[in-house]
């Protein structure tokens, strides 16, 4: 990117400086016309929360609501960079909490957007050791983010089709009886990560240029099995209705909700590794509503709010709260199964724990624009 | 929008500016000029499928059918117009699934399951399905304005009912015809839905690479670079449709006066 | 024109209508038991006011109405079942329809595209038609940059380019300016004697149609009224319907009170009358009749000495002047009124004012009796 844009830079000429002008002008109308939001309303109880998609349901904040009073204004999104366009393109103040994937935390903090958190004011005895010191969520000592969920993107597969055996490597995915029976995300980011830690990257977004193109070759090479690329939805619809029998880039989260639905699909960490993907919630610097916000969060990380984030019905999550763990083996011992939150060898956190499930770090090496147009040349071919 | 094409984008945050690099970025970028003749042609098969399959049903309706069972029609035709049509390419998705409805009657008859989404066959259904009902009453409007004694007079001149169609009724019809055309060219060209849902975005179109765009590092400045060609397109093709329609007629009256 | 009523009659006539009836939507009857022969070479005016069935009876031989019953026959042959566009026999629409997305050599040459003609010939012979009409220079045109009487003579050459037996005007001449449609009228006229062919002609106008035919055709609310020559129909009409129609009539209503040798005496709010002119009607005392005399055989101020003669008295009450011919409207003794006509020169001599009391007469001759109906 060029840096002309740069403020010591001296403007060039009038005429430029004018067209800069009316482009800011034009630019913000253009910007906030859809993501207009309404203005954080004097209302103490009313929290104004940027979050995920299915978060400010009912199911899941129903009793915070009963047992505080206080209404939840969500708005929500479907990817972690529409959440920094929302950020960035609303008026300070517009919202109270924000909930991020962990990478994105320092993106936040960065621009000075959040506010320290007091560790003391959470329960964070009730989590697991790695989560009380998770290191995306603390800067200079601060704690700027509290973990609600996580998961994995490994494969999701169809169990008529494929054994766990046959997932237990992303080598799977190159097999040439499953042509036109794989499917991908529309989404770069897992995709490219699961093939990336499927070559052996330790910190499959951490990689040099030369990995990076070794990268793209071996994505290329998915293409002939390549059934097609979908949102949430599409990938629900083909694994449900055989449209395709392995996808990258996901896990217990969507297989789950499969599997209540009483459809023969899995989830798998294959041998490579799975990328992580988490959800911390932060409280935005300035609220008015700090007391109010932090009951959010209290709520959120304690045992009720936990359990119903990892069961909800847009997707399902693990949490960092060994007590939500513990309740959810007692309460629905068939959920806690389809989350591997059990007590069994194989568990979540022993795979996590193992190092096969990988934290998810921004690419260092690149520009998120060189990834996602490889992915859009690997749609292309 | 055409200003933001200028702007650069840094640690996620739009910066105004003046620089040409989208431009080129793009421009140079050979996946564009695939995903552009995609769309092109895309949308320009479906246009031309949506007219030829939309005629003979508003033909019928406008022409031969009596008022009520026109008004029955019509109605009909603008039912989809209350569902989402994103609804509706779900729908389709799955029944020309492997396991859907088509291929299972298929299956009955011996046949290997056919694919039919995540590919442009898919793409052309879900962009008939979003112009046809609007193609159908625009032709509807156009064919029911057709003045009964043109045709008439045309069987009254020795000329049969198939030659009729072709010599007077669409010629009477060309405005409506082709501007229902050019308005399924435009959705077409511009739908997300049916590329995506339906086309698996394999191969992606535009209106799928401006999405990815700014999924991948807010790219808002390249996404409008797209959209700005898009639009170009757009406004081209619209201009040459409008020279289809009107531009005949002028050429002739002005050689009648020379 | 004698020679061409005997080709009318002969045997095979080329056109026939034999009971013919079409009803729209099973009840609305627009031509009730129709039977009707045309001969070849006739000019045939079918009249009568709006929705007396003359357009449906052309639009059925031109097969664009299929008749609900009875049989359409050409030449002989039913033709019920045969689609228009094998029927050949063009017809010139009151709105000309013309296409307007063609230019007007296109026009013309439009029903020879179905003859499988090169089109170098279809043009050639387009370009004739449209030279003989005198708007050769117009073939390059598009016809919404045409006059009415332009519009009407493409019209008639994409209609004769086809060399048809049979040619169908329907009122092609109802949307031009009056000193157009004199104009064409005589030019139809012409055409049609130099062709020889069957031009069958609908109007609602009597002038235009005793310009022109040979042959009127009345039609009233589907039914046929009389058919003849346009004299024979003007001056002996057959029903009430047609005398009111073809003209100028007084028509007194009356009852047969004396039957004799060449004359009957009919007594009627005005005196009783006399007329030697039963035109068929088997007349016998006591029946109730229509007595009809036509305005111009009323003469003013007769001699009380003719016998034979009607002589009325009675009161010039209003008078109107259509070009050169005066209608005199006259009341007699019971409120009835009287009309008519002279020329304007003759009022001149006459030296009468209004609510001048005169003696007019009529012939026995011109006094018609037609059954009441």
């Amino acid at each position: 990117m060029k840096k002309i844009g740069n403020k010591n830079t001296p403007p060039r000429s009038r005429s430029r400086r004018k067209f800069l002008r009316q482009g800011v002008a034009a630019g913000a109308v253009a910007l906030s016309a859809p993501m207009l939001i309404r203005p954080a309303k004097a209302d103490k109880q009313v929290l104004n929360w940027l979050t995920y998609s299915g978060h400010s349901a009912e199911e899941v904040i129903g009793p915070f609501t009963e047992a505080t009073g206080i209404k939840i204004q969500a708005k929500e999104y479907a990817d972690g960079e529409k959440m920094l366009a929302l950020i960035h393109g609303s008026p300070a103040g517009t919202f109270d909490l924000v909930t991020s994937d962990a990478p994105y935390v320092e993106l936040l903090v960065k621009s000075n957007l959040l506010q320290a958190m007091k560790p003391e004011d959470y329960d964070l005895d009730s989590f697991f050791p790695e989560f009380r010191s998770w290191e995306q969520h603390w800067f200079d000592g601060k704690l700027m983010a509290l973990m609600t969920s996580w998961g994995y993107n490994g494969l999701a597969y169809n169990t008529e089709k494929l054994s766990a055996a046959d997932v237990s490597s992303y080598d799977v995915m190159w097999r040439d009886d499953l042509k036109g029976k794989l499917g991908m995300r529309d989404w770069y980011l897992p995709i490219m990560g699961c093939i990336s830690a499927g070559m052996g990257h330790k910190d499959p977004y951490n990689i040099t240029n030369e990995q990076f193109d070794a990268l793209k070759k071996r994505m290329f090479s998915l293409k002939p099995n390549v059934a097609g690329f979908w949102n949430f939805a599409g990938v629900f619809d083909s694994l449900a209705n055989g449209g395709a029998y392995v996808i990258p880039g996901c896990g217990d989260w969507i297989a789950g909700l499969l599997q209540r639905a009483n459809h023969k699909i899995a989830s798998a960490v294959p041998k490579e590794g799975a990328i992580m993907w988490t959800e911390s919630v932060s409280i935005v610097r300035g609220t008015p509503r700090l007391e109010q916000a932090n009951k959010l969060v209290r709520y959120l990380t304690g045992v009720e709010g936990q359990t119903r984030l990892m069961t909800k019905s847009s997707y399902m999550a693990n949490g960092p709260s060994r007590t939500a763990w513990d309740h959810l083996a007692k309460i629905n011992p068939r959920e806690a199964e389809m989350l591997h939150m059990t007590e069994k060898e194989d568990n979540i956190m022993n795979v996590l724990r193992d190092g096969r499930i990988i934290p998810r770090r921004l690419p260092s090496n690149q520009s998120m624009e060189t990834w996602q147009e490889a992915y859009t040349q690997f749609q292309n071919l | 929008m055409v200003v933001m094409t200028f702007w650069t984008v840094r640690n996620f945050q739009l910066a105004p500016d003046f620089s040409f690099s989208n431009w080129v970025t793009i421009l140079s970028a050979d996946y564009v000029w695939d995903a552009y003749a995609r769309s092109f042609l895309g949308a320009g098969l479906a246009s031309v499928l949506v007219t030829l399959l939309a005629f003979p049903c508003a033909y019928y309706l406008g022409l031969k059918a009596s008022p009520r069972v026109r008004l029955i029609g019509a109605c009909l035709i603008m039912a989809p117009f209350f569902t989402s049509f994103l609804v509706r390419a779900y729908t389709w998705r799955t029944m020309l699934g492997d396991q859907g409805v088509i291929n299972a009657i298929l299956g009955w008859f011996g046949f290997e399951p056919v694919q039919m989404i995540n590919n442009l066959f898919g793409s052309i259904i879900g962009y008939l399905t979003l112009v046809m009902p609007l193609v159908l009453l625009l032709q509807l409007f156009s064919l029911s304005a057709i003045d009964r004694r043109l045709i008439e007079a045309a069987h009254n001149l020795g000329c049969g009912p198939y030659w009729a169609i072709l010599r007077v009724v669409v010629p009477a019809a060309k405005t409506g015809i082709i501007l229902a055309a050019a308005f399924s060219f435009v959705l077409a060209f511009g739908d997300l839905i049916s590329p995506q849902v339906l086309g698996g975005s394999n191969p992606p179109t535009l209106s799928i690479l401006i999405v990815d765009q700014v999924r991948g590092g807010l790219q808002w400045p390249r996404a409008a670079v797209i959209a700005v060609v898009m639009v170009l397109t757009l406004i081209t093709v619209v201009t040459a449709a409008m020279v289809m329609t009107y531009g005949g007629n002028r050429r002739q009256s002005i050689r009648g006066k020379s | 024109m004698t020679d061409i009523a005997i080709l009318g009659d002969e045997t095979t006539p080329l056109l026939e209508f034999r009971n013919v009836e079409k009803r729209f939507g099973g009840s609305i009857v627009a031509v009730k038991d129709l039977n009707l022969k045309i001969g070849r070479g006739d000019f045939v005016a079918i009249m009568g006011p709006s929705g007396c069935g003359k357009t449906t009876t052309l639009r059925m031989l031109a097969g664009l109405e299929e008749p609900t019953s009875g049989t359409l026959l050409y030449n002989g042959l039913p033709v019920n079942d045969l689609p228009a566009w094998k029927r050949q026999m063009p017809l010139v629409w009151q709105s000309y329809a013309l296409f307007p997305f063609m230019s007007v050599l296109d026009n013309v040459a439009f029903g020879m595209r179905s003859r499988k003609m090169p089109k170098a010939e279809r043009n050639k012979r387009a370009q004739a038609w449209l030279d003989r009409l005198g708007i050769g220079e117009m073939a390059a045109r598009s016809p919404s940059t045409l006059s009415g009487g332009q519009a009407q003579r493409v019209a008639l050459a994409r209609a004769l380019v086809l060399e048809p037996e049979v040619l169908l005007l329907d009122e092609p001449l109802s949307a031009l300016d009056a000193h157009m449609v004199v104009r064409m009228q005589s030019e139809l006229a012409e055409l049609q004697r130099s062709l020889g062919i069957t031009f069958i002609y609908v109007t609602h106008n009597q002038s235009e149609a005793f310009a022109m035919a040979n042959r009127v055709v009345i039609m009233n609310e589907g039914e046929l009224q009389q058919v003849g020559h346009p004299m024979d129909v003007y001056r002996a009409p057959r029903t009430r319907f047609v005398a009111e129609f073809v003209g100028a009539n007084n028509i007194v209503d009356g009852e047969i009170v004396k039957v004799g040798e060449a004359a009957y005496v009919v007594d009627t709010p005005i005196g009783k009358l006399t007329s030697s002119n039963p035109s068929g009607l088997e007349a016998q005392t006591g029946q109730r009749v229509h007595l009809v005399v036509s305005a111009d055989m009323v003469h003013v101020g007769a001699d009380h000495s003719d016998e034979s003669a009607n002589l009325i008295d009675a009161r010039l009450v209003g008078e109107s002047f259509v070009g050169n011919v005066v209608t005199l409207v006259f009341e007699t003794n019971g409120n009835y009124e009287l009309k008519v006509q002279l020329q304007q020169r003759a009022l001149s001599d006459l030296d009468l004012n209004i609510n001048d009391t005169a003696t007019l007469a009529f012939g026995h001759d011109d006094a018609l009796l037609i059954p009441s109906s």
